[in-house]
């Protein structure tokens, strides 16, 4: 239809010379008007959902790790191949575009996220994550739904002029659910997306108060939130531009239009892209590689998209996946559901690194399941905190309880689980050990902190430890091989002094 | 006990036909109501079918693993075939349950890859439509399209793939929280060593672990029958597939009380599904006005139910698989092994616009979805042919009447005045309603107008 016709029938509809705003649309037809969204001070979170389950393993590779290449014979990635980042973990071969990102410290790796009692349904999974449920409690809303919800009290008497969230694609996810139905816009192409709307009008009959008066009413205010911002949309999007070349792919494509609708002003908080394919039960190598390299090649074309125009310091990329795999491999030359996995951060404002410890492939669950070292609420209450400005009573209501932080955006490392109460020096593991080991300490407050390593005539033999450190868990391997002289087997001790705190236990090197 | 309906009138069959089949033409509502209730549902609607003429010969031919284009040719005809079979269904239930079940027991084509292994589970769901569901479970356990989707032929005594044996239990009989992931591993074991084999499946023996299992509480020896029998000995297997039922038949909340009783009947009729159906389909509560109208339609009900509410016979399918694969109802090609959710899960902000700008194809013959690089003109190659669709209505003469009646017939919500009075308004263009007829110049475009906004109506999607 064209604009002249849609003006006209506007017109039949408000019976007669209806006002007109500046997309077409009779104002009439609109509950309450515009308010310039409330986003977060600028920041904006884009959330890319690996679905299927991403397996960790064969993402951040333990070359080091002997178990690891014995429980996959065939699906482990040789040695050689991966790209070394510490001495131990390394990349996938087909990440080496996230190389560069990770030294220039602006990706960070949140080893062991999981959640208590490990649902392994990719369905359930998922709506746990998406939910930030309990795995025994059902939420039909979403953790950014209600976040959007908490930061718009107004909605949905009063309509944001940006669009609350966007999501690229056909569906709409349970993440943007709220109390007041979908908070976010899908579509997959902006340009199309408006094309398709031209035509429909908003229709504010009222509902009949029945079961089928309710699935109207969401029809219908689906229906109107496409046509208020479809137009807005594609103004964005025109008004948006980019030189860096895109990998051609379903999720290069998203990347693409969300930079371009950042670059072109949006106001949109929060973007969600999906990636699909991670339920790798069969013939794993055959396509994990090629997921990973249409994941990392994206990711980097965004950052440097973003870079490039200036935004990258108020965007932050987060990945999430509803589970990781299997330690064994299966008979399929594939892996099963698993536990927990690695969750990455990209963007300037990350401090890039390793968050949490090395995957333990000794201590399985029953399952042959790695456990988790952290709780997935955890790194979203970190983000909602120090990317989204999101106080602590909100992120409670939001998350329904207090959860830790990490401090992979810079800020103090938060209560609950990693959080110290006091300082603590723990016994090493494993013990006795040939030639590493592990040591964690925590420090209930920032603090120059040492700890050195003395044999059982008092003499100092190493240090592991001299420099200040903010509150948090620390973990440390120490290596007996390493960093000093030839140390002979023995009981060692080892002193942490942090402030006026001091501590030592004793260790037995046994070669 | 579920109340009997004793009131078997027009509304009341329409709200039948629009849940049992994917839409109705007005032929049907009269047929059902030469019929008395019972005979209607027991003896017409889930009567006994002829099973159809197979797609082609190609079915019995054996699979060709490395020509993907003929496969892919085939699936085309087995896409369309299936399509045809939707449309040109009688008054009758088997095509609505063949799609329920396809839609249970999931099996992706873009895995699968052999068309014969679909076309043999498409057979196996037609068999079965009002047949049994535990002998269903069965044999879809060891079906070759099922074996190939949740990778059963990697399924080995050495090394067990739970794929299939998880899914069995989490989608496709009990539901979560009612096993333990140990019953999943024990159940993996049974239904060890099964592979394709030809156009069928088979057991070796050297594959299968044929050791003692613990599985619900019982041990024994037990293959992958067993286990479905003690399944289907929990009493909330028939509570989890009549939830299902319910929730694809009648509302998507379900109502527990009403699944309870739909799985005792189940229950006590050793889990034939026909004696499910006919409680629900007679049943007094079905017919309740709350219930009308509160389904969203799904791609296949919108696009299969506007070829027959228009009569429409020649069907581009090209077009058709295009559109329904972007609505997300992409034939045999669920999203994933949970299949189509559907009912809100159907809409989103492009979803919406989609369909309606499905609905305005039909009638402009002209599509601005995206299509093939060949067609530039974006002409789909079929419409509805609009005066003499009009005509079909005894008062196409009469502008008010005319409205009235069109809304009777593609409306199952009810439609209040202010909107009739916008389409009547619609229709007229400006003119007075006394000089409308079909036979004036320009009531093409008037009628085209006036249907597009009709089908572009919110209330379009509900049935």
């Amino acid at each position: 239809m064209k604009r002249r016709d849609f003006l006209k029938r506007a017109g039949i509809i408000g019976g007669g010379a209806t006002a007109l705003n500046l997309s077409g649309l009779p104002i009439k037809a609109f509950a309450k008007p515009f308010l310039n969204i409330k986003n977060f001070d600028g920041k904006i979170l884009v959330v890319l959902q690996l679905k299927g389950g991403n397996d960790g393993l064969n993402t951040i590779v333990p070359f080091e790790d002997d178990l690891y290449y014995s429980n996959r014979p065939t699906l482990a990635i040789n040695k050689n191949e991966v790209i070394k980042i510490t001495s131990q973990l390394g990349f996938n071969p087909n990440m080496q575009a996230l190389q560069p990102l990770f030294d220039e410290g602006k990706m960070g790796i949140i080893q062991n996220v999981g959640y208590d009692n490990q649902d392994r349904s990719h369905f359930r999974s998922t709506d746990v994550w998406l939910s930030a449920s309990d795995v025994d409690k059902y939420y039909y809303d979403g953790w950014l739904g209600r976040t959007l919800e908490n930061a718009n009290p107004n909605y949905p008497g009063t309509i944001p002029n940006h669009p609350m969230a966007v999501e690229l694609g056909s569906t709409q996810s349970l993440l943007l659910e709220s109390n007041h139905g979908g908070m976010g816009i899908s579509f997959d192409d902006p340009w199309s997306f408006n094309e398709l709307t031209q035509g429909s009008m908003i229709d504010n009959e009222p509902v009949p108060d029945t079961l089928a008066g309710n699935e109207l009413k969401f029809l219908k205010q689906v229906s109107s939130q496409s046509i208020k911002y479809a137009s807005i949309i594609k103004e964005h999007a025109d008004a948006g531009w980019h030189d860096v070349e895109y990998p051609d792919t379903w999720i290069g494509w998203q990347l693409r239009v969300i930079a371009n609708l950042i670059a072109g002003n949006m106001k949109t908080p929060v973007y969600v892209a999906s990636h699909w394919g991670f339920d790798t039960h069969a013939k794993q190598a055959d396509d994990h590689p090629q997921l990973l390299k249409e994941f990392a090649d994206s990711v980097l074309a965004f950052q440097r998209d973003i870079e490039q125009q200036g935004l990258a310091d108020k965007i932050v990329l987060m990945t999430v996946s509803e589970f990781g795999r299997r330690v064994a491999q299966n008979g399929g030359l594939g892996t099963d559901h698993g536990a927990a996995a690695p969750l990455f951060v990209f963007g300037n404002s990350v401090q890039g690194g390793f968050y949490g410890d090395q995957a333990d492939l000794s201590k399985l669950d029953t399952f042959g399941d790695l456990p988790h070292e952290y709780d997935f609420r955890e790194v979203y209450s970190t983000v909602m905190r120090d990317h989204l400005g999101i106080g602590k009573s909100a992120r409670k209501t939001i998350l329904k309880r207090d959860f830790g932080t990490l401090s992979f955006l810079g800020g103090p490392v938060g209560v609950k689980n990693n959080i110290p109460f006091t300082f603590n020096l723990s016994q090493n593991y494993p013990n006795p050990f040939n030639p590493t080991t592990r040591i964690k300490f925590s420090l209930a407050s920032a603090n120059k902190v040492s700890i050195i390593v003395y044999d059982m005539l008092g003499r100092k033999v190493r240090e592991l430890v001299n420099g200040n450190y903010k509150a948090g868990d620390y973990t440390i391997d120490f290596n007996a091989s390493k960093g000093g002289a030839k140390l002979a087997s023995g009981v060692y001790i080892y002193r942490i002094k942090a402030g006026r705190f001091t501590s030592s236990r004793k260790m037995t090197l046994l070669k | 006990m579920l109340k009997k309906l004793n009131e078997w009138n027009e509304s009341n069959v329409k709200h039948l036909l629009s849940r049992a089949m994917f839409g109705f033409k007005r032929e049907d509502v009269t047929q059902a109501l030469t019929f008395s209730l019972d005979d209607f549902v027991d003896n017409i609607l889930l009567g006994t079918t002829l099973k159809p003429i197979p797609p082609g010969l190609w079915v019995n031919q054996l699979p060709d693993w490395d020509n993907t284009e003929s496969n892919i040719l085939m699936y085309g005809h087995l896409g369309i075939w299936q399509y045809e079979l939707m449309r040109k269904q009688s008054t009758s239930f088997t095509e609505k349950m063949v799609a329920f079940l396809s839609n249970h027991f999931v099996s992706e084509a873009r895995k699968v890859f052999i068309p014969q292994f679909q076309y043999k589970q498409n057979a196996l769901f037609r068999e079965y439509a009002m047949g049994n569901f535990k002998e269903l479970t069965k044999k879809i356990s060891i079906d070759p399209a099922m074996v190939i989707y949740l990778d059963s032929e990697s399924n080995t005594k050495n090394i067990p793939n739970e794929n299939f044996g998880r899914e069995l239990m989490e989608l496709f009989t009990i539901g979560i929280g009612n096993y333990t992931e140990q019953d999943i591993r024990n159940a993996a074991r049974a239904l060890t060593g099964w592979y394709i084999d030809d156009l069928t499946t088979s057991l070796d023996s050297d594959l299968h672990d044929s050791g003692s299992k613990t599985f619900m509480g019982q041990s024994g020896n037990f293959d992958y029958a067993k286990i479905v029998d003690i399944i289907f000995e929990q009493n909330e297997t028939a509570k989890f597939i009549c939830r299902k039922i319910y929730k694809e038949f009648v509302y998507y909340i379900p109502d527990e009380a009403v699944v309870t009783e739909l799985a005792n009947i189940f229950r006590n009729n050793n889990y034939e599904l026909k004696p499910v159906f006919s409680a629900l389909f007679k049943s007094e509560y079905f017919y309740n006005d709350s219930i009308k109208a509160s389904k969203i339609k799904s791609p296949y009900d919108l696009i299969i139910g506007m070829f027959k509410q228009f009569s429409i016979t020649s069907i581009n399918y090209r077009y058709i698989a295009n559109i329904s694969e972007k609505l997300q109802q992409y034939i045999f090609n669920a999203p994933d092994v949970r299949g189509w959710e559907g009912q809100r899960k159907w809409i989103s902000t492009s979803l919406i616009p989609l369909r309606n700008s499905f609905s305005d194809s039909l009638f402009t013959g002209k599509s601005i979805v995206e299509e093939e690089e060949d067609n530039l003109t974006g002409d789909i190659g079929f419409k509805v042919n609009i005066i003499e669709f009009a005509r079909t209505f005894s008062c196409s003469e009469e502008a008010e009447q005319f409205v009235t009646d069109v809304i009777d017939y593609l409306f199952l919500f009810p439609i209040n005045q202010n909107t009739k009075d916008r389409m009547l308004q619609t229709l007229l263009d400006g003119s007075v309603k006394e000089d409308w007829s079909t036979h004036n110049n320009g009531a093409e475009a008037r009628l085209i107008k006036f249907f597009k906004a009709l089908t572009r109506l919110p209330e379009y999607q509900l049935k």
